[in-house]
């Protein structure tokens, strides 16, 4: 249950149970330090995972108009919130997305992040209260750890196939670097651009 | 036809291959030329040979991913896989390598498997790497593919207008930006009419602030200099992008070689062009190898007092009594001339009359 409150500068901020999805006091600077520690100037699509009270999502628009924005978020309240508020704007889009993904879920997921390339922009406030499943789908997005890239592998039409050193890498998070030393060349497109990399580590 | 170049290496090699590009575009006037650079190339200067497709090759970008944590894990093997599946569909009807690496060659690979260097090119790679061979890149690659390129002359315009390119991407060629700012001071008091500037991009622009004047910087792109190239003007450059870039508008330069720089390999394609050669046993070096002495104390050998006096007299058109290498056309290729083709060659000659009289 989401309720939207306003605060002493008239801003409306939302809160689930007792926690607030941006900050209550000083939404603009949260966003503007929130929206500094991302390098955009190539970036054509972002992904914001989190929509909060939308400041942080407002300040993106503004500073950056040129850029397609997504904007994944969970609750309902909170994309009905944020709809409204940027019923005018272009170039942005809102996902609702189920606590409860399936492979169909991923699938197109990873299509999605295939075509777009969307660099990942994780809004943590705006996680409270439902941390553990924005987690999971950052998690699933970064395919750091041998568990998500697993998920990805099966949920796609990737022909890269690894030694099994690699997924004994349980408590790593995974680099590029990893993928290079255990690819099993197998003369697949997919192997051969991968073995690519290699030239760069020499 | 379709025909793909690969020039990814650096600024300066890219603007001496596309007059490469340009020779053999000029003799198949009906072929369909591509060009893949990598991201080092600036658009500015893509935009300027637009006539020939570009595609970029982001390989310092994915070099910079290979650690990284923060983003996808596989995004620079989904856009890899992408360009790769793009240049395959282009169906090239020949592919050819002008950046001559172990690097692009594996690229070219991956886009067509039976890609390799034919004899001709593999005996140029030997050649070129050779370090008492002293034949030009532009010259090297001319004959490989049966071009004509012949370097242009410098157009002396009697200006009074002087650029200084004080910066390298290479520490080994460069000279202590202290040095720099003496020799400027110098010319100013011993030459006033002399209008001088210090060209720099943006990213070099806060280390010349340290030693330079604002006044004194040209913070630029290759769009705005170009301009300033176009206009009657002369440079004084290390070796770097600019004094080949400043060769396309035939511009008079002096060259200063140090470090890995070699005096013809690396010198600008452009007759006429004065080049001031470090003297040291060791120089050449290896492009890649790191300099035994730290500090490449080849810089120390150039004499800034005689370049003072030389880039005055250079100016004003006056008798030079100083005489560095100066470069010559020799049978439709660059050549230097006063000096032996060995490393350490003395730049210095001693003020004699043949030496006046040039």
């Amino acid at each position: 249950m989401i309720q939207f409150l306003v605060n002493k500068d008239g801003k409306v901020i939302p809160q689930s149970g007792n926690l607030f999805l941006c900050s209550y006091q000083r939404p603009l600077s949260e966003s503007e330090k929130w929206l500094a520690q991302f390098d955009l100037k190539q970036a054509k699509d972002v992904l914001v995972l989190g929509g909060g009270g939308g400041y942080h999502i407002e300040l993106l628009k503004l500073k950056y108009p040129h850029i397609f924005v997504h904007v994944f978020e969970f609750r309902s309240e909170i994309l009905e919130h944020l709809e409204d508020k940027f019923r005018r704007t272009q170039k942005l889009a809102l996902y609702g997305i189920n606590a409860n993904q399936d492979s169909v879920f991923y699938k197109s997921m990873f299509q999605f992040l295939d075509e777009k390339v969307p660099e990942i922009m994780p809004f943590r406030s705006g996680w409270q209260g439902m941390e553990s499943s924005y987690e999971k789908l950052h998690s699933a997005m970064l395919m750091r750890e041998v568990t998500t890239l697993s998920q990805y592998l099966q949920n796609s039409d990737s022909q890269l196939e690894f030694q099994s050193s690699l997924w004994e890498e349980k408590k790593n998070f995974l680099t590029l670097k990893n993928l290079v030393l255990a690819n099993t060349s197998t003369g697949h497109l997919d192997s051969q651009v991968l073995d690519y990399f290699g030239e760069f580590m020499k | 036809m379709k025909i793909l170049f690969a020039s990814l290496s650096r600024i300066g090699d890219y603007i001496q291959h596309m007059l490469v590009v340009q020779a053999w575009a000029k003799a198949h006037p009906l072929a369909e030329v591509h060009v893949v650079v990598n991201d080092l190339i600036p658009l500015d200067l893509m935009r300027m040979n637009a006539q020939f497709q570009h595609f970029v090759l982001p390989r310092f970008e994915y070099q910079n991913r290979i650690n990284q944590f923060n983003t996808p894990l596989v995004y620079p093997f989904w856009s890899l896989r992408k360009l790769v599946k793009q240049f395959r569909s282009e169906k090239y009807d020949r592919i050819v390598d002008l950046s001559l690496q172990a690097q692009s060659s594996a690229f070219l690979r991956l886009i067509d498997a039976n890609f390799a260097y034919s004899d001709t090119e593999k005996k140029m790679i030997h050649e070129y790497l050779n370090p008492s061979e002293s034949v030009h890149l532009v010259d090297k690659l001319k004959s490989v593919h049966g071009l004509d390129v012949v370097p242009k002359e410098s157009v002396n315009s009697g200006t009074q207008r002087l650029l200084f390119q004080v910066t390298t991407s290479d520490a080994k060629k460069n000279i202590d930006l202290a040095r720099w700012k003496s020799l400027v001071e110098g010319i100013r008091a011993d030459y006033p009419t002399i209008d001088l500037a210090v060209i720099g991009s943006r990213k070099e622009a806060k280390q010349l602030q340290q030693v330079f004047q604002m006044s004194e910087i040209f913070v630029c792109n290759f769009t705005e200099l170009s301009h300033v190239l176009n206009s009657e003007t002369k440079l004084v450059s290390l070796d770097t992008s600019i004094k080949h870039f400043a060769a396309l508008f035939q511009v008079p330069t002096v060259e200063i070689s140090v470090g890995s720089s070699h005096w013809i390999k690396n010198a600008a394609y452009q007759e006429g062009n004065f080049i001031f050669s470090a003297d040291m046993d060791c120089r050449p070096c290896m492009h890649s190898v790191a300099c035994p002495y730290g500090r490449n104390q080849c810089q120390d050998k150039i004499n800034f007092n005689e370049l003072n006096q030389f880039v005055g007299e250079w100016i004003e058109n006056s008798q030079l009594t100083r005489f560095p290498m100066v470069t010559i056309k020799q049978d439709g290729n660059l050549g230097v001339l006063r000096v032996q083709a060995q490393q350490g060659e003395k730049w210095n000659q001693k003020t004699n009359q043949t030496n006046l009289s040039l």
